[in-house]
């Protein structure tokens, strides 16, 4: 047999179950009615649109929260209706950035590791389509190097005293709850200890958010600041210390899905359309190359939502399709430019038409693709332990 | 993949590492043909695997150990006479999807057919000809050898007035060059599956400046790049392999040709001097990569062809698209 570090890596083809079916095309079917009434933009980047009426509406078509169990809301579907859910959402370039998090990741965290009373307070209105969270891992000396941060939460004779500051904190201003990584003790040596996560109500109990404006000049990042901010012994999520673990199970489901290569599809189908129905030959073989690695990662991608909703934890699979999702997203790009040339242009004027603005986009959005939910470089280094040379 | 598959992995895995040695290469290199291989998969019954699900499989060991017989040939040529409903001899086979042939009166071939796998090899040929399948003796054809980069037969067959000793026309079938590319980049993605681990291995082993060179970042991060690359190779050929069809076996290998490349520089480069040497075995590998990724379309052939379907095809059609092909 090959190495058997090397053979750790597997990709087994994903069945989906055959119910599958009617749902992506009542997803479909949702989805062109709700574009024909509405003039949102296609932006398949789930970054990209913030939108409470939309995730309402398809909250009210059980899409949100879908896997959960009944009693909080949830409709206690598989993982893999939840992905094609998702992936038909992004393709068609919906607004989706409002549920994603609580969708994804703290919802989840809060399944398996919250309190009942944290789950009856905050799963249903996730659910509903009214509560949206935030991530607050980040600080403005621990990026990458997350075991280093130094939010402190200090216990007190009410509960906990946090002080410290998170960064790159999405929708910080919109949101209303944050999952917020502190430093309750010693780090031990293997630097993981000492690390619990606390449940932040971002509307009331007085965290100071402050806009971070990107470099398109948009205002979705924030620095979220703790100075003595109390709150009560029954935020912690989970025991005390047991934050790294909890954080490290969430990164799978952040990693793998549809949305670390579909994040440029709409610049891909509107690519299509903008070269036409007789490509040249350089065209022709942009698109299939583009066609043919999007198909490839799907299939990896879905292999990896089944070993999840299999209960594996496929940590180095689900690198591997981020890190080649990753490079897919800035290909999309590049090929646009090599067989259809234009200046790409955001500002309105007589000579601009859609795409250059979608390219225009697209060119300032990519650099964050590569950073968030991990670097590039820590998704090879997760790789490299994968294959036993760490 | 079942418990049957399962053994049947390892059984074919056991057979190919028992007799695909260095000393077996040496052999063949000389012109020997490697008949106590060959009788083993016989043996085995390998060469039967039915197409797409078992002869991919089957296909892939056998190019982990890049198994100098043409096995991937035979199951192909096996499975075009069965869904021609033609009787299927015994032994090697081979097979030429040919434009440069024709049918004269009688029943016999004329033509030449170029760069045929192994066909001096073979006792009989299949040729594929539009909607027609035709078998004939390979010792009725004329064949002028010659090889291919990993120094596999790849000769030409000339016929003149060869008589065919079996034909169907009419004959509805996955196209040949589709069910030849899906074999092929089933061995190029066993072929990946061994340069990396060959490499993972070395880098384990190699020290310099003291420590071994995988613990190093600037070389892990190479491993890991050739990691990406095998697996979606890998996890493209399974993907078209339960469910073929054009867009899927056009993107399994664009996809592989494509990896094999890229793999393969990473092989050598992490193996350094002693990867470019007659003696270390890592070169079986990359030159069957690098005389594969070509055979049956390279990936911009496919890419191109499939690029053109989806351009007729339009925007809106795109997504529906890559989800129906398969998943």
């Amino acid at each position: 047999m090959p190495h058997p570090n090397a053979d750790n890596l597997r990709f087994p083809p994903p069945r989906l179950p055959p119910e599958v079916a009617a749902l992506r095309a009542e997803v479909r079917a949702f989805l062109a009615e709700s574009f024909s009434n509405e003039a949102w933009p296609r932006n398949s980047d789930f970054g990209a649109g913030f939108s409470p009426d939309f995730t309402r509406k398809i909250a009210a078509k059980g899409w949100v929260g879908m896997t959960w169990p009944k009693k909080y809301g949830g409709q206690e579907r598989s993982m893999l209706e939840r992905y094609v859910v998702t992936e038909e959402l992004l393709a068609a370039g919906a607004p989706v950035f409002a549920h994603w998090i609580a969708d994804r990741q703290s919802g989840p965290l809060l399944l398996r590791f919250g309190s009942e009373a944290q789950r009856e307070t905050v799963l249903p209105r996730i659910t509903a389509g009214e509560c949206f969270f935030s991530i607050g891992m980040s600080e403005p000396d621990s990026g990458s190097d997350l075991a280093s941060v130094r939010t402190r939460a200090e216990r007190t004779s009410q509960g906990w005293r946090l002080n410290g500051a998170k960064v790159w904190t999405s929708n910080a201003h919109h949101n209303h709850f944050m999952i917020t990584l502190c430093r309750t003790g010693d780090a031990g040596e293997d630097r993981h200890g000492g690390l619990s996560q606390f449940l932040i109500d971002l509307k009331n109990d007085g965290v100071a958010i402050n806009p971070i404006i990107n470099m398109l000049g948009g205002h979705e990042f924030n620095e979220v600041v703790f100075d003595d901010v109390e709150i009560p012994a029954d935020r912690l999520i989970g025991g005390e210390g047991d934050g790294w673990r909890q954080v490290t199970s969430e990164l799978a489901y952040e990693r793998s899905g549809p949305e670390r290569f579909l994040s440029n599809f709409h610049v891909f189908r509107a690519l299509v359309d903008e070269v036409g129905p007789s490509p040249d030959a350089r065209q022709a073989e942009g698109l299939g190359r583009l066609a043919s690695r999007l198909w490839t990662l799907r299939r990896m991608s879905l292999s990896v939502a089944a070993m999840l909703g299999a209960g594996d934890a496929p940590d180095v699979e689900a690198a591997i399709v981020k890190d080649l999702g990753n490079r897919f997203e800035r290909e999309v790009v590049e090929t646009a430019r090599m067989i259809l040339p234009l200046q790409p242009s955001g500002l309105a004027g007589a000579n601009q038409n859609d795409f250059a603005a979608t390219m225009a986009e697209a060119i300032l959005r990519l650099p964050s693709f590569t950073l968030r939910g991990g670097t590039t470089e820590i998704m090879r280094s997760i790789i490299a332990r994968g294959l036993g040379l760490r | 993949m079942s418990d049957e598959l399962d053994i049947l992995s390892a059984s074919a895995e056991r057979l190919f590492a028992d007799h695909v040695t260095p000393e077996l290469f040496t052999r063949v290199e000389v012109g020997e043909w490697p008949d106590a291989l060959w009788q083993a998969v016989e043996t085995a019954g390998f060469e039967q695997a039915e197409m797409p699900g078992l002869g991919t499989l089957i296909a892939r060991i056998a190019g982990r150990h890049a198994a100098p017989i043409p096995l991937a040939e035979t199951i192909l040529a096996a499975s075009l006479l069965a869904d021609a409903t033609l009787p299927v001899p015994g032994g090697v086979l081979t097979f030429a999807a040919a434009d440069d042939v024709s049918i004269s009166a009688g029943e016999k071939l004329s033509g030449t057919a170029k760069q045929i796998p192994w066909a001096r090899n073979a006792g009989h040929i299949v040729v594929v000809m539009g909607d027609v399948v035709a078998l004939v003796e390979t010792a009725r054809c004329e064949i002028s050898p010659g090889v291919n980069i990993a120094g596999e037969p790849r000769d030409d067959v000339v016929f003149d007035q060869t008589p065919i000793q079996e034909m169907k026309s009419g004959v509805s079938h996955l196209e040949a060059d589709q069910q030849a590319a899906l074999l092929r980049s089933a061995q190029i993605a066993g072929g990946l599956e061994r340069i990396l681990s060959l490499t993972v291995q070395y880098a384990g082993e190699r020290q310099q400046f003291g420590r071994p060179i995988a613990k190093f970042q600037a070389v892990q991060h190479q491993l890991a790049a050739l990691a990406g690359h095998t697996a979606s190779a890998c996890a493209a050929v399974e993907a078209a392999a339960d469910a073929p069809g054009f867009f899927a076996i056009a993107a399994a290998k664009a996809c592989a040709s494509e990896a094999a490349g890229e793999a393969a520089a990473i092989a050598h480069q992490v193996h350094g001097a002693i990867g470019f040497t007659a003696e270390h075995s890592l070169h079986r590998h990359t030159k069957t990569l690098w005389a594969w990724r070509e055979e049956f379309g390279n990936e911009v052939y496919w890419n191109a062809r499939l690029g053109e379907a989806i351009a007729a095809d339009g925007g809106d059609a795109l997504w529906p698209g890559i989800v129906g092909a398969g998943g």
